[in-house]
């Protein structure tokens, strides 16, 4: 009996990859520009996308998939704009994966969409492993969370093209230093855009909506 | 991270290799894991410990894991260095974080290695 070596180099993610890269094919073919957004739980994503709707609504044809592990509470909040929104609970599982955005893909009309924003599951480590073939990873930090998650999380934030800075207007009350996380993204080689935002008081939103348009006339 | 689930589809990607090659018991699996990829070899291991032996292709198999320490290349001073600490990607010689990295996202099975089935000669 003889031992036969199979050289196989492939990738241990390779499942993941598979559904992203139908997905790739499916936003490519349709012309839609991709949002991966990632933070902790309570960290402002609903807030943001929720008043970045009056900035993209005039330019884009919109949708919006929303994960959590259960509930539809943040469907229910974006519903009623003119935008479809699918919700996905994932019943225990800690992020969305390549297959889950494929499923909730057949909830949309393709050819009626330009920019697709995916609200990831609060957690700031699993989701940036799990790609479901977005353009672009954004990671929100608030600043209750501290200034500190940079160099605790660096996975996420290394990998995101932005990262905005949500609850800035508690700044003050949260000993959070601003400086120090520019400084941290810039040691983990981030070339990421930063946006200090307080999303419910609409302070600061224009400024990545703009960025996020320019970003999506830029790919079209 | 979510080593159990992953270490599930290896073993699926093993069975249907296996199946394409003709290999009835696999012997030896390596796999390489750079330490950016978030995945920890030792809950790979104590994950292949439980699912090898179902189906029981490779029950006798022995993982072998490389772990790939992440290396980068300066682009300010042209330096190569190994990231010592995933939260520093500055270059250790002159500080720049204009860097490239090379190596430590891996994460790949190399190769396994496996007994054919023996093929069984009709005479005519």
């Amino acid at each position: 009996m003889t031992i036969k070596k199979i050289d196989l180099n492939t990738s241990i993610l390779a499942n993941n990859e598979i559904w992203a890269q139908k997905n790739r094919e499916l936003f490519d073919t349709h012309g839609i520009f991709t949002v991966n957004m990632m933070s902790s739980p309570g960290s402002g994503k609903t807030t943001i996308i929720e008043k970045s709707l009056e900035y993209f609504i005039p330019h884009f044809k919109m949708g919006i998939i929303v994960g959590d592990i259960e509930t539809t509470e943040d469907a229910n909040r974006l519903k009623g704009r003119g935008v479809p929104v699918v919700q996905i609970n994932t019943h225990g599982a800690c992020h969305l994966d390549a297959r889950m955005i494929s499923g909730a893909l057949n909830s949309f009309n393709l050819e009626e969409l330009d920019l697709l924003i995916v609200e990831n599951v609060g957690n700031l480590v699993c989701p940036a492993d799990f790609s479901f073939g977005e353009d672009l990873k954004v990671a929100v930090l608030s600043t209750p969370e501290g200034n500190d998650k940079v160099r605790k999380y660096p996975d996420m934030f290394r990998k995101s093209h932005a990262v905005i800075i949500n609850k800035i207007d508690l700044i003050d009350f949260v000993d959070f230093n601003l400086d120090r996380v520019e400084r941290d993204l810039k040691n983990l080689g981030s070339r990421a855009e930063i946006f200090p935002m307080a999303a419910s008081k609409g302070q600061g939103v224009e400024a990545w909506c703009q960025w996020l348009m320019s970003k999506v006339r830029k790919a079209n | 991270m979510h080593e159990t689930a992953l270490m599930y589809d290896v073993l699926r990607t093993l069975e249907a290799s296996a199946k394409e090659n003709n290999i009835e018991e696999i012997t030896e699996l390596k796999l390489v894991i750079g330490s950016l990829s978030s995945i920890l070899p030792d809950a790979l291991r104590f994950a292949f410990d439980a699912f090898k032996g179902s189906p029981p292709l490779a029950q006798d198999a022995v993982l072998k894991i490389e772990e790939r320490k992440p290396q980068a290349l300066c682009n300010s001073c042209g330096s190569c260095f190994t990231i010592e600490n995933p939260w520093e990607f500055s270059c250790a010689r002159c500080g720049g974080v204009d860097i490239r990295i090379q190596s430590g996202e891996e994460l790949y099975i190399e190769y396994y290695k496996g007994r054919e089935r023996s093929v069984d000669y009709k005479e005519n």
